[in-house]
């Protein structure tokens, strides 16, 4: 911090742009200068107060107002107005962050089911978690994401998302397992656990259509592997 | 050489049909020229009625009530990972108030496909309502999975494969036996409970520009385009 004049002579010495000469030729960006201020320490003070008002109003438009303009008046400001910058910045996330999660939160109501948190393995978990927006909690060696689950009489059964009265599942690349057909190669086993998903899934979403959101070159693949299922839509 | 499934549809009866199952596994070894078929954990299938039912009541516990099971089996090992294996795909049981149907399908690559006579011993056996040999690349370039989709309880065809068996009911969605039967086609006759249309002699090729020309043809005739 600059507490003496000898400091504040150094810096000034080390930082000619903030000198008096440079002074009311960056502050255009807000249309005022300095100049028409007395060099007093309220003048600063209210030419500072204005440029924070002016800020504000440029803040509200969607621009970002300039921390160096503060600079150019007042130097030791850089260490104020900093600290006021990054908590700022702090806020503007947590706004930003309640808004995401009200959304989060809406995108799912009026279904008929509800949001949980269930545990899953690693494997395909980003692209779930990419996909649907969901973050993934690791706890304890073990990973965790929110799903959509609709209870039926026997065992729920869980979707990746659920938006826009749509059931969403969401299928990673399969790439290995595809034939230069791009369908399954017959040998493969996985074929029949997706069947019994898909099965189990357009039974327990009573009506709602639900879409499976594959690789774009595994539409083929999906369509022969699923079968015939009415209700469910495989979409790239 | 192209993908192929042969599929059989049936309307749900609620059972397992275990003993049509049986016939159909037992024909599947001697289409296909093996000594035994495979489960999913790479063990010889018990084709008994006993075992039989044991593994599809416990397919039939991982879905929900009514749904049925799901359960696959395969002509060589799968963990042999070899291109050469058939994998029957069956879905029984459902509950006739379902939406849903059972279907007893063989996918397989396209050298693979056994003569057309058993095909036809297969739907002797189901008596499905629907049964073809679908090329894959073929239903894809025309939609047929989205194309079914818009058909509400799989009442008409969604397209015409090169050898598609109709039975009465869905011959008559297409315009009945007797319309069928002068469908512009390499093959057609009265076959089983319906009728069977062949569109050319031996496997339909997607990529053969004659045979699509005859599918269109065909599909036109039929009002199926």
């Amino acid at each position: 911090m600059i507490i003496t004049d000898q400091q504040r002579r150094w810096w000034f010495a080390t930082h000619p742009e903030f000198s008096s000469r440079g002074r009311g030729q960056r502050s255009e960006n807000y249309g005022g200068s300095y100049d028409q201020y007395e060099d007093s320490a309220d003048s600063v003070e209210a030419y500072r107060r204005e440029l924070w008002r002016q800020a504000i109003e440029q803040d509200k438009k969607g621009l970002e107002p300039d921390p160096h303009t503060f600079l150019d008046v007042a130097p030791f400001g850089r260490f104020i107005t900093s600290p006021i910058q990054a908590f700022k910045s702090a806020l503007r996330r947590l706004a930003e962050n309640t808004v995401v999660s009200a959304v989060k939160k809406g995108k799912g109501t009026g279904g008929p089911g509800q949001w949980v948190e269930v545990g899953r393995s690693r494997l395909g978990l980003e692209h779930q978690s990419k996909m649907s927006g969901q973050p993934i909690r690791e706890s304890g060696g073990k990973y965790h994401i929110n799903e959509y689950k609709i209870p039926t009489a026997t065992r729920p059964v869980y979707f990746d998302d659920f938006r826009d009265g749509v059931l969403y599942e969401y299928e990673g690349s399969y790439g290995k397992l595809l034939n230069k057909q791009k369908v399954f190669y017959p040998w493969v086993k996985g074929a029949k656990a997706a069947r019994d998903q898909a099965w189990r899934q357009v039974k327990a979403s009573q009506g709602v259509p639900v879409v499976w959101r594959v690789g774009s070159h595994q539409v083929k693949a999906f369509n022969r592997a699923i079968g015939k299922i009415p209700g469910l839509t495989v979409v790239p | 050489m192209a993908s192929y499934k042969f599929e059989q549809n049936c309307r749900p009866r609620g059972d397992f049909r275990i003993p049509e199952i049986i016939e159909f596994l037992e024909l599947v070894k001697e289409a296909f020229r093996r000594p035994a078929l495979y489960d999913s954990h790479n063990r010889p299938l018990d084709l008994t009625e006993a075992g039989l039912r044991r593994i599809f009541e416990k397919a039939a516990r991982r879905l929900l009530p009514g749904l049925g099971a799901n359960e696959d089996f395969f002509t060589i090992p799968p963990d042999k990972r070899d291109n050469n294996t058939a994998r029957i795909e069956i879905h029984t049981g459902t509950d006739p108030e379902e939406i849903f149907i059972d279907s007893y399908d063989i996918s397989m690559d396209g050298a693979q496909v056994p003569d057309f006579d058993y095909l036809e011993k297969f739907i002797e056996i189901f008596k499905p309502f629907e049964a073809y040999l679908a090329d894959d690349e073929n239903e894809y370039r025309l939609d047929s999975y989205n194309r079914q989709q818009a058909i509400p309880k799989f009442d008409k065809p969604a397209i015409i494969r090169g050898f598609h068996y109709l039975d009465k009911g869905m011959a008559r969605s297409i315009g009945g036996v007797k319309y069928c039967l002068k469908a512009p086609a390499w093959h057609v006759e009265k076959f089983c409970e319906g009728v069977l249309i062949e569109l050319v002699a031996g496997l339909f090729d997607s990529s053969n520009p004659e045979h699509l020309e005859i599918q269109e043809n065909a599909m036109a005739y039929f009002n199926l385009l």
